[in-house]
């Protein structure tokens, strides 16, 4: 038998504003309802099991339709309560009627005896709906659990009440590959970091997509005979792709330089700005060593859009050399191959498979974690810099 | 800040702190089934998610002569056949295997041992695994002592170059009974110190195993009931649907007592009853351990049909499959008394269990492929209510399950809806699965990566083995005084010969059906 979706019939309710106690009276009857119990001829118990409020704003129904499988896949693994809102340009402001939509929904996968099961509010609402959002997100969630926000494509990061959303979530999870200017937008993103510090935690999926990246390369300095060169570095070098029909990207190579200044304490150099060559600038060692930074784009398939797909570590101290290389091989670029090169010399050397984490498992990462990521702040201040002396920002 | 002189800086806050130093790992017996099916898969799974160390080398060691190019085909098609990261990816097969070599060899010849050390230094220099090695004994247990003899004779058994290290990893059975288990023991410590040797029961390896002590120790409601005050007992059940396979020489000379009982629900038993340890660290939490086993009541050969029951299953139907009986299985004699069903009741005697039954039962081609501990609780002193039906009321059981649907459930009774005020249980379940999306991963991957960085929480003591086998040999040996007229049979698919009912059921209880 393959996995069972039962779902429940769909309520609607509508009305001048959003009736919580309404909502909630919907629900708690769905949950009593025989449909919830689709699997009432098997033997699969339906299983009820709230462990934390998801929210998830969609600024289009282009959005929304993407959002919604993925929604699917982190329920069914992170039962949750989740609420959408899904902007539409129909409502044009908030006192008109809103629609809100109700479910319950049941998955289990082959041979397993217990279906796990979640509910879903869905609120269609206008297009500017920011005064409103944050009072309906706590009014809505289940109390005593963490809430996420997802806010997928592009965020109001210049609107001040984009804040207030902020504050209402345990954390708040954004996505620099879908920025529209991802230079200007990561300092946007700097400042709400540090705005909202106290309450909230903001996290960006392009960050936790470079995690097998980090990996990858500190990998090499494990080896106690690469150590040396991280006090020697005097070039990196990033790649990433760039499809010709859609907007440069560069917020990936940009987090990733950041995570390597910061995590190797490169001071910041701000006459190093090469408005002449694009895609070039440089930093210093903690010795007041140049260290060149060359991110480059390479023409990829659409979906490798803003993807890293080499980073190329250098070192020189004089009487060594090294070259520590991780890059996307093959057709597919779904392979990685690293290389450790020492003295003209390769001594590792090996491939592992690496496809682009799909965005469900991203977002799933980012619902067992709670806890503020300093590494990401401190890269992201270290990528602000660069963005801001690296010369894409135009036409990123 | 001079990175060399101190930890990769580059590390902070991702999965894996660290790597595993390079190392080579050989395993003797390479041409064998586990290398194939488990040992490989597992290496390549770890390869494929980047959790091998660079250099990381293969040397299969075995009688059978063949290339290292024949060597490598051979397993690539187990990794074809048995990963759970198919299909297998062709540039990641390709660096790994460019680490895998093999040494065609006889265990008794140290000739050979030497030309396994000449290539072992060989990948060494070329390779970087400076001097690291894992020895892997998936040979059968009967050749255990020779090899470990030869590796000690070839001079590769220690920890000779400055920091590099040498491990022993011995797969079960570990002995047939208490004292082969110590010889095996005192023998392995005439090469090997304890540290180095890791005895692997891939039980332990399971997310699921390693969730029960997360679940006793992390969460403080349940310490204050889990002692004789409030379990009336405690059910560990391990139910296979499968019969013997292809092992029917090797199972017909183990039987369900040695195969399972012995190692992987011992190892059950001694996680549930353990008492908290002062740290996680691999020796406090095995101390804890021992301790527990070592309480286990000592069974006297007059009196183990009060402590144990076997049987053995004939013809019958499973999953809608019709099966043949044991004694028609392959290489099983067909008068065959070995037993593919055992019960046993194990009292433990210490303050916290003393009284409270632990009752152990394992099983071939049973109706439902299931590993569970059920922990039932005292009934309440004085039943206020009536249960529907007028049944007596059922106890709370609290379901601690292994295999599938991981999760947790507990058994409570609640008032039916309606005007008179009639109980009835229900369960309340918590599924891992619906909590987690992380895909576990395979017990060896966790086992084998444990080893390479040296970490033996999870691999079993020699104190832990002996004690383990102090009870299951006092059965054997009160079985082997006298051995039955007739071993109890029942239908495969079906939970167990009648005699098995009667067992417990002397002792006013009766077996769960999961």
């Amino acid at each position: 038998m393959s996995g069972v979706d039962v779902n429940t019939d769909v309520h609607w309710r509508k009305g001048p504003t959003v009736d919580v106690g309404a909502i909630e009276q919907e629900l708690a009857q769905l949950w009593r309802m025989p449909t919830v119990v689709g699997l009432r001829d098997t033997d699969i118990v339906p299983t009820r099991t709230s462990v934390l409020n998801l929210v998830v704003h969609s600024s289009d129904q282009s959005i929304a339709k993407r959002t919604s499988t993925i929604i699917n896949e982190l329920a069914a693994n992170h039962p949750s309560r989740v609420i959408t809102f899904t902007s539409t340009s129909e409502l044009d402001a908030f006192d008109d009627d809103i629609d809100a939509h109700v479910s319950t929904h049941c998955h289990t996968t082959s041979g397993e005896r217990f279906a796990s099961c979640y509910e879903k509010i869905e609120i269609a609402s206008p297009p500017d709906s920011l005064d409103e959002l944050p009072s309906l997100i706590v009014a809505l969630a289940i109390p005593d659990l963490p809430t996420f926000v997802w806010w997928p494509g592009q965020p109001p990061l210049d609107d001040r009440r984009f804040r207030r959303v902020a504050l209402a979530a345990n954390r708040l999870i954004v996505d620099s590959l879908d920025f529209e200017h991802c230079a200007t937008n990561m300092q946007r993103v700097a400042e709400l970091c540090s705005d909202v510090a106290e309450r909230c935690v903001l996290s960006d999926l392009n960050w936790a997509r470079l995690t097998p990246w980090r990996s990858m390369m500190s990998q090499f300095f494990d080896m106690s005979d690469c150590r040396w060169a991280l006090d020697h570095v005097t070039a990196l070098k990033l790649e990433y792709g760039h499809s010709k029909h859609l907007r440069l990207n560069a917020a990936q190579a940009l987090l990733f330089a950041g995570w390597l200044a910061s995590r190797l304490g490169w001071t910041s150099d701000q006459q190093s700005a090469n408005h002449g060559e694009r895609g070039i600038c440089s930093t210093q060692d903690t010795a007041g060593n140049k260290i060149s930074i060359e991110m480059v784009d390479r023409v990829v398939p659409s979906h490798f859009n803003g993807f890293l797909l080499g980073a190329t570590l250098i070192a020189n101290d004089g009487q060594r050399s090294g070259k520590f290389e991780v890059s996307r091989i093959g057709d597919d670029l779904t392979t990685v191959k690293m290389t450790a090169t020492l003295a003209g010399h390769v001594i590792a050397e090996h491939a592992m498979r690496s496809a682009p984490t799909n965005l469900s498992k991203l977002l799933l990462h980012e619902l067992e974690n709670t806890m503020p990521e300093r590494l990401y702040q401190e890269a992201l201040a270290e990528a602000d810099h660069f963005a801001s002396i690296i010369n894409f920002r135009r036409s990123s | 800040m001079q990175t060399a002189t101190v930890e990769n800086p580059l590390r902070e806050g991702l999965r894996l702190e660290r790597v595993p130093a390079p190392c080579a790992m050989v395993i003797f017996g390479a041409s064998g089934d586990l290398t194939r099916r488990k040992l490989m898969p597992a290496l390549y799974n770890l390869a494929i998610e980047g959790l091998l160390p660079s250099g990381f080398s293969v040397v299969g060691y075995a009688r059978r002569p063949l290339s290292n190019e024949e060597f490598r085909s051979q397993m690539r098609e187990g990794v074809d056949q048995y990963s759970r990261r198919r299909p297998v990816d062709p540039t990641v097969w390709e660096t790994f295997e460019q680490g895998i070599s093999y040494v065609d060899g006889d265990f008794e010849d140290t000739g050979d041992f030497r030309t396994l050390g000449k290539e072992l230094e060989r990948l060494d220099k070329e390779r970087g695994t400076s001097g690291n090695r894992i020895y892997y004994l998936a040979a059968p247990p009967g050749s255990y002592q020779t090899i470990v003899d030869n590796i000690g004779a070839a001079g590769l058994a220690g920890d000779a170059q400055g920091d590099s290290w040498t491990r022993l990893v011995v797969e079960k059975p570990f002995g047939r009974d208490l004292s082969s288990a110590i010889a095996l023991n005192e023998h392995l410590h005439t090469v090997f110190h304890e540290k180095q040797i890791f005895r692997i029961d891939h039980y332990l390896g399971k997310e699921t195993v390693q969730n029960i002590m997360a679940f006793r120790f992390a969460n403080g409601i349940f310490e204050p009931i889990w002692s004789r005050n409030y379990i009336d007992h405690v059910q560990i059940t391990v139910a296979e649907t499968i019969g013997i396979e292809d092992r029917g020489g090797y199972y017909d000379q183990a039987g369900a007592m040695r195969d399972m009982v012995q190692n992987h629900m011992l190892q059950l038993l001694s996680v549930i009853g353990m008492e908290p340890p002062i740290t996680f660290e691999a020796d406090a939490v095995r101390d804890e351990k021992v301790k527990t086993l070592r309480a286990i009541r000592p069974i006297k050969p007059e009196e183990v049909e009060n402590y144990a029951v076997r049987g053995q299953y004939g013809p019958g139907w499973v999953a809608g499959l019709e099966v043949a009986g044991y004694r028609q299985e392959t290489k099983v004699k067909p008068d065959s008394v070995t037993e593919t069903y055992v019960a046993v009741k194990l009292l433990i005697d210490n303050w916290r269990w003393a009284g409270v039954p632990f009752y152990l039962r394992t099983a071939k081609r049973m109706p439902r492929r299931v590993t569970e501990i059920a922990i039932q609780f005292k009934s309440v002193p004085h039943p206020l209510f009536k249960s529907v039906g007028g049944a007596p009321l059922e106890p709370n059981v609290l379901t601690l399950r292994i295999q599938p649907d991981e999760g947790i459930s507990l058994k409570i009774a609640a008032k039916v809806p309606g005007p008179s005020l009639h109980l009835r249980s229900v369960n309340m379940g918590f599924l891992y699965g619906t909590s987690f999306f992380v895909e576990s991963p395979d017990a060896y991957e966790r086992l084998l990566l444990d080893c390479m960085y040296g970490e033996s929480t999870l691999f079993t003591r020699r104190d832990e083995t002996e004690a383990a086998w102090k009870p299951i040999t006092e059965i054997l040996e009160g079985w082997a005084i006298s051995p039955p007229s007739r071993i109890p049979q029942y239908d495969a698919g079906t939970w167990g010969p009648p005699e098995a009912d009667a067992f417990i059921a002397r002792d006013g209880r009766a077996w769960r059906q999961p």
